[in-house]
């Protein structure tokens, strides 16, 4: 009875500790995409002091600060899908930008997703006509692969795309997966 | 053996055939068997039944068994009350017993409490991130662009830990100069 009694919490504080996230279907995976305007204004690099994050990116201000030197970020938009290991899924961005992440595989000795991501672009004219061998034709403008890059992303984890110029800045792209 | 019902001298009577009642009481014991069947009836059947044990022969007991008899009644009655002092203490010591499990019961709950509460009150602090250190680690196998005028590239930081693939714009970057996206 002693034993039970000392036991008990132990196994219950192991099971707070080491639960696992709440379990998926095995072959889905949650991905998450958040986009950001990254600026650095003359307005805002006037009001000094440490960079503005839009209240809706709370939770990435201080890795933006630390990693950037942007003085601006402004939250755009965001979405969140399942898909299946092998499904590609498809997030529409501002801009013409989209994103098209494809998980492939959970790598099961050390946990992480392996991904394919791919950050198009929508473009009309002439520009990127060298190219256009390896463009994905789509009515109402050639699509340029900005990146493609294979990752593997630990399970839960987040990754930060970016660089693309929109108006008044760049695109940042907070992607996220769990499976 | 029948007592006779209501008569207080009944009592006596047991008393009264063994001759050990004082002079006054046994007047008294006589002159209530005169007029009390009960009493009277009771008091045959209390010398009928002295008469069958004194009937009975004595049990042959030899003479030094009754010498040691004092002696071994002596330290059977010391032996009955060492038992007793012995059960005595066993109770007294299991009171501890239970305290003691008691509050190691007690102590533990209060640790797991204590831990459940550190948790809870400093997990949202990010003091238990390097638990989860893992989950940002990412690594880049492949990174290519199919576009003219970016320059890809990727970095991983250690405070806080995060991959960064960031694409240079050449119109907006004015290509990798090393220093981080943003600087102007």
């Amino acid at each position: 009875m002693r034993r039970v009694a000392i036991a008990l919490p132990v196994i219950m504080l192991l099971m707070v500790l080491l639960a696992p996230a709440p379990a998926l279907a095995k072959d889905e995976v949650i991905v998450e995409v958040i986009s950001i305007a990254a600026s650095s204004g003359d307005e805002d690099a006037e009001s000094g002091g440490e960079a503005f994050v839009d209240p809706k990116l709370s939770g990435y201000a201080k890795k933006l600060r630390a990693l950037f030197a942007y003085t601006k970020y402004t939250f755009l938009a965001s979405g969140r899908t399942e898909t299946d290991f092998g499904s590609p899924c498809t997030f529409q961005l501002p801009e013409r930008f989209s994103l098209i992440v494809e998980p492939e595989r959970m790598e099961e000795s050390e946990g992480r997703i392996e991904m394919m991501v791919t950050l198009v672009h929508e473009v009309e004219g002439e520009r990127g006509e060298a190219h256009r061998e390896r463009e994905e034709g789509r009515q109402g403008g050639r699509q340029e692969i900005v990146l493609r890059t294979k990752i593997r992303l630990g399970n839960g984890g987040t990754v930060l795309l970016g660089g693309p110029p929109i108006e008044g800045g760049v695109l940042i792209l907070a992607l996220s997966a769990r499976g | 053996m029948k007592m006779a019902k209501g008569c207080r001298i009944s009592r006596y009577l047991t008393a009264y055939v063994d001759n050990e009642l004082d002079e006054r009481t046994r007047r008294r014991v006589d002159g209530h068997l005169a007029s009390c069947a009960d009493c009277a009836s009771e008091l045959d059947s209390i010398l009928a039944s002295d008469r069958i044990l004194r009937a009975v022969p004595k049990p042959a007991v030899a003479d030094d068994r009754w010498a040691t008899f004092r002696v071994d009644l002596s330290q059977a009655l010391d032996e009955v009350d060492r038992e007793a002092r012995r059960k005595r203490a066993r109770v007294r010591e299991a009171r501890p017993v239970y305290g003691t499990y008691r509050r190691r019961a007690l102590a533990t709950a209060g640790a797991f409490a204590a831990v459940v509460f550190v948790a809870v009150a400093l997990g949202p602090l990010g003091l238990f991130d390097q638990w989860n250190r893992n989950a940002n680690e990412c690594v880049v196998d492949s990174i290519e662009t199919f576009s003219a005028g970016y320059t890809p590239m990727f970095f991983t930081s250690e405070d806080p830990e995060m991959t960064v693939i960031w694409v240079f714009a050449d119109e907006v970057e004015g290509g990798v100069n090393g220093e981080r996206p943003g600087a102007r």
